[in-house]
């Protein structure tokens, strides 16, 4: 059997955690889209990759999954999440194969959230959904909480009323204490464990460095390598959920354009099925950034754009003028924003050779003075108030010149 | 002027019963002053906005079918008045017939008399061409001396050229009778008659082709699921369309319950645009008509009915309209220009398919990313030519631009998977990687994330003065370093190698020393290999090997190569007599001076 891999594996003490449409996702955009079978022919790009915009569950994925788990040991006390968010339609024979999942009896309890039940008039999806648990279904056949117990080595199913009923924790607290158990690997985490050493890199000797990109001074980097080189099935999840904050706001019609069929009004938004606007370019600045970009460009399917590099040293190699298109839309990709100095030099190229910058995109947000409702033009994974999260003292202060002269140096 | 708009309208049913048909102050039979009223501000509006546009715009008109409800000939006098009075030309008008357009009582009665039964629009094929004249015969009577270009038998029923757009007003009416309105392609005669259209257009090629439609394709207005003949026609016809090269399509009939719409939808996306009914719907609001206009893009503005509530009838702008045709695909310049252009692009097609530059050493299969990485180069012109002084140990009378080719998603594609083919077809075993550079980083991403190995990237180790300390560590653990004997490096070109050979003297940080000292094996995978082949053997020393996806030769900088370090400073004439560009990225602040 090959090496199942899977991206969106959460776990946290007897729970195992695991999100279906990351699993899909990462499957569609690393997926071979070229077909090199017919030999005669020359290499042709299909673009079936829908990248995060696929809601078709297909079997593959499930199996996929169920193959993960088939030949672990000890799970038999141990709780299985399969997240169903972001699925609008599952492939026809999903029951059967979950039906042989199930009779394994590998887990004490399988419990499925999230199931596209209300989500959907469609009849014959419906009717799909409720062969999955055809017996046990809750009375008012509304809720779309599914849970299986296996007592006695045999799987019951027990209608449910609300989400807290069937978690012992709720399940944002079980994804949160998820987070925390892959140690090194949360990121809010990896500011407050041991080695937040490697993460936080003290500046050395100097007490206080000056920042090459702007006039301020700082005492820490902060440095998501370790994120990268640790635990890289991680970093791929920490971008899916990024490139599902891009896009997760649907208002923003200069980042999302709606792909179903022309809409009439505005009530029916809601139900539309948006893609990313394909004028929108995604602008990495350094190294660290290529690599988010990269991954986050497979999984919107954008272009991408590199500039070789504006931070942490400010260095641009090339001719870059040439390169911005005037259509263009570009969001700015970091790793880490502080006070977002490198984020306003790349904002500044993008429009003074005549692109459009709507917005930047990192995995870490540093919240200064303001709220973050004043960041209208940022989408971040995390963001990172140190006011609110003082048991991670971790430090970091950024300070300009006059500040030190009169009060640290 | 060069700026053109064209007015796109369809359903007028101008001789509906009042209360159905909202323009009617022509309508003979018009008995109400509400409604004469209502129509004349709703035709003034749609006169204004012709207004509007002719001050900026050349203005031209499609009319895409069903103008009138039944047919007849007096009704026809009805859209002679509608053109007359928004000072509409014959000339500058495309007609589409809709199923309203025809007589279906001449029909019938013609029908019986020559055939003794009516028609099935399924089994009888042939005869339903055979009437096709019977059956528009009304409204071919009353274009005599207006529009005699539309011809109501041929698949093409007229076309359009405007700027550089060629409307082609595609016929769907084959299977009309008094039952069926279902709208039907013949494809033969459809691919015969776009043969003809495309030797009779000079500029066929050049021009951007957009098909106007009346009918529905597939469902009818009840929905019913259509004969599979019908489904055959439109399927086969869009291949049709594909090899005459339109990919663009304008639908009327949408003002029925169940519409071509999600058919066309789902072939043609973003590229059709469904008509709204100028003033058919007793829904006043849903009626409206669109204007296309070619910006730098070609663009679709909808006007929407609105009513004032105070008796204040208009079409008004509505929403922000929608790119129709993508810049890129609009074809705009002067024809001096695209000629111009097409003779530096016939030299770029006629060069030979596989250059000598070339040699090819790999599997089958990794031939055909090469020939396909080689294409790409070339289409983005991405092989440069001038004076490119990197650093001490990389000049080079050519360079090739590989962040030009790693900006489309297909591009992208094409090097990550050429890695990895090459990874795969090659058989080279890992336990780590290791990118170098920003363009290491891209190429590297898809085989990281399929081979669950741990990955870590640093810079190019000649440019490390331009990245921070923390940029230049590695990042592996003891525990992962003690794990590893075989490293992959994954950059995109190399030349001599020397780049590579330098991480492990220029490294930094311990883990970095550490992790080198204990290698048995280093793999390196490139995109490109530059230098000539001849070299490649000096180059696979001790634990490193190299493999490469291409092999595309480049110029090394003739001058300065002696032993002398940085002698090239003095030594190199292209530099110092500036003989052409000199591209400098070298970050030696003496040197800049």
């Amino acid at each position: 059997m090959e090496n199942v891999n899977l991206i969106s594996l959460l776990v946290y003490n007897r729970n195992y955690y695991v999100s279906l449409h990351a699993e899909l996702t990462y499957s569609n955009a690393f997926s071979n889209n070229f077909n090199v079978e017919d030999k005669s022919k020359k290499l042709e790009y299909t673009e079936n990759s829908k990248g995060i915009f696929s809601d078709y569950l297909t079997i593959n994925i499930v199996e996929r999954v169920c193959n993960y788990f088939t030949n672990k040991k000890d799970l038999e006390d141990k709780k299985l999440v399969l997240d169903f968010l972001h699925i609008d339609s599952i492939q026809a024979n999903f029951g059967e194969i979950f039906e042989e999942f199930k009779n394994l009896n590998l887990f004490k309890e399988i419990v499925l959230i999230n199931i596209p039940f209300e989500r959907t008039n469609d009849e014959t999806k419906i009717k799909k959904y409720k062969e999955i648990n055809k017996e046990y279904r809750s009375k008012d056949e509304k809720h779309y909480l599914y849970y299986f117990l296996n007592n006695n080595k045999s799987y019951s199913t027990q209608s449910i009323n609300n989400h807290k009923q069937v978690f012992d924790i709720h399940y944002d607290q079980l994804l949160k204490e998820s987070f925390k158990e892959i140690n090194t690997a949360g990121y809010e985490d990896l500011l407050s464990q041991n080695d937040k050493d490697s993460i936080l890199i003290d500046t050395n000797n100097e007490r206080w460095k000056l920042s090459h990109s702007s006039s301020v001074y700082y005492n820490k980097f902060i440095d998501l390598k370790n994120l990268y080189t640790y635990d890289y099935n991680f970093f791929i999840l920490s971008i899916y959920y990024l490139a599902i904050e891009i896009t997760k706001n649907t208002e923003r019609d200069w980042i999302v354009c709606y792909s179903s069929e022309d809409l009439k009004n505005q009530e029916e938004k809601s139900k539309a099925k948006y893609i990313l606007n394909k004028d929108v370019i995604l602008f990495g600045q350094n190294l660290y950034s290529s690599v988010i970009t990269s991954t986050l460009s497979a999984f919107l399917g954008t272009r991408i754009m590199i500039i070789d590099h504006i931070g942490p040293i400010n260095k641009i190699y090339h001719e870059i003028e040439k390169k911005i298109e005037p259509n263009g839309k570009y969001i700015v990709v970091a790793d880490v924003v502080g006070i977002g100095t490198e984020v306003r030099i790349a904002k500044n190229i993008i429009q003074f050779s005549g692109g459009r910058y709507i917005g930047n995109a990192s995995i870490l947000r540093i919240m200064t003075m303001a709220n973050k409702t004043s960041y209208t033009d940022n989408h971040a994974l995390i963001y990172f108030d140190q006011k609110k999260n003082k048991d991670l003292e971790i430090n970091f202060k950024i300070r300009v010149a006059i500040e030190i002269e009169t009060k640290e140096l | 002027m060069n700026k053109i708009a064209v007015f796109l309208i369809a359903d007028l049913h101008l001789d509906n019963d009042p209360n159905e048909c909202h323009i009617t102050t022509i309508n003979h039979n018009s008995t109400s002053n509400i409604h004469e009223n209502k129509s004349k501000q709703l035709l003034d509006s749609f006169k204004e906005t012709i207004i509007e546009y002719k001050k900026n715009y050349e203005v031209k008109y499609i009319f895409a079918g069903d103008i009138i409800n039944k047919g007849k000939t007096q009704y026809f006098d009805l859209f002679d008045k509608l053109l007359t009075y928004c000072e509409i030309k014959y000339e500058d008008v495309l007609i589409i017939p809709g199923n309203h357009d025809f007589n279906r009582e001449n029909f019938r009665r013609n029908c019986l008399k020559k055939n003794g039964r009516l028609l099935e629009s399924d089994k009888d094929d042939k005869k339903n061409h055979e009437f096709l004249e019977d059956k528009f015969i009304d409204f071919k009577e009353f274009l005599i001396g207006k529009k005699e270009s539309l011809n109501f038998e041929n698949a093409i029923h007229d076309y359009l050229i405007t700027g550089e757009i060629l409307f082609i007003g595609l016929n769907t009416t084959f299977k009309y009778d008094d039952q069926n309105s279902e709208g039907y392609f013949d494809v033969q005669k459809t691919e015969n008659e776009l043969e003809e259209l495309k030797i009779n257009i000079e500029d066929y090629d050049s021009l951007l082709k957009i098909g106007v439609l009346h009918a529905n394709i597939v469902k009818n207005y009840n929905g019913e699921v259509p004969n599979e003949n019908y489904i055959l026609s439109f399927d086969s016809c869009t291949k049709i369309f594909e090899q005459y090269n339109i990919e663009h399509f304008i639908v009327a009939h949408n003002h029925t319950g169940n519409t071509s719409q999600k058919f066309f939808h789902s072939k043609y996306g973003s590229k059709h645009h469904n008509l709204s009914s100028f003033s058919a719907i007793p829904d006043l609001k849903e009626n409206g008509f669109s204007v296309l206009f070619v910006d730098d893009c070609i663009r679709i503005q909808d006007y929407n009915f609105v009513d004032k509530n105070n008796g204040q009838y208009t079409f008004n702008l509505s929403g922000q309209g929608k790119n129709f045709v993508e810049a890129n695909n609009v074809p705009k310049k002067p024809k001096n220009i695209i000629e111009n252009e097409l003779k530096i692009e016939e030299v770029k097609n006629n060069a030979n398919n596989k250059s000598s530059a070339i040699t090819y050493q790999n599997t089958e299969k990794v031939e055909l990313f090469s020939e396909k990485l080689f294409e790409l180069i070339k289409e983005k012109n991405a092989f440069k030519s001038g004076h490119f002084h990197w650093s001490d140990s990389s000049r080079s009378h050519n360079w090739i631009d590989i962040p030009c080719i790693l900006q489309e998603r297909q591009s992208i594609e094409l090097a990550q998977e050429a890695i990895i083919t090459l990874v795969e077809e090659k058989k080279i075993e890992f336990d780590a990687i290791l990118s170098l550079g920003i363009e290491g980083n891209i190429i590297a991403n898809k085989l990281a994330m399929n081979s669950l190995k741990p990955y870590s990237f640093l810079p190019y180790s000649y440019r490390y003065k331009d990245h921070a300390m923390y940029e230049k560590e590695i990042k592996f653990s003891d525990e992962q370093i003690n794990k590893i004997y075989k490293l992959l490096i994954i950059t995109d070109v190399v030349h001599e190698g020397t780049t590579i050979m330098n991480i492990e003297k220029d490294a930094v940080d311990p883990q970095t020393k550490k992790l080198f000292e204990k290698l048995n094996t280093i793999n390196v995978v490139s995109l490109l290999y530059t230098n000539d082949k001849s070299g490649e053997k000096d180059i696979n020393v001790g634990k490193y090997k190299f493999e490469y996806v291409l092999n595309l030769k480049v110029l090394p900088c003739p001058y300065g190569n002696d032993a002398k370090i940085n002698c090239w400073k003095t030594n190199c004439e292209i530099y110092t007599q500036k003989l052409d560009k000199i591209h400098l990225f070298y970050d030696d602040e003496s040197y800049l001076k």
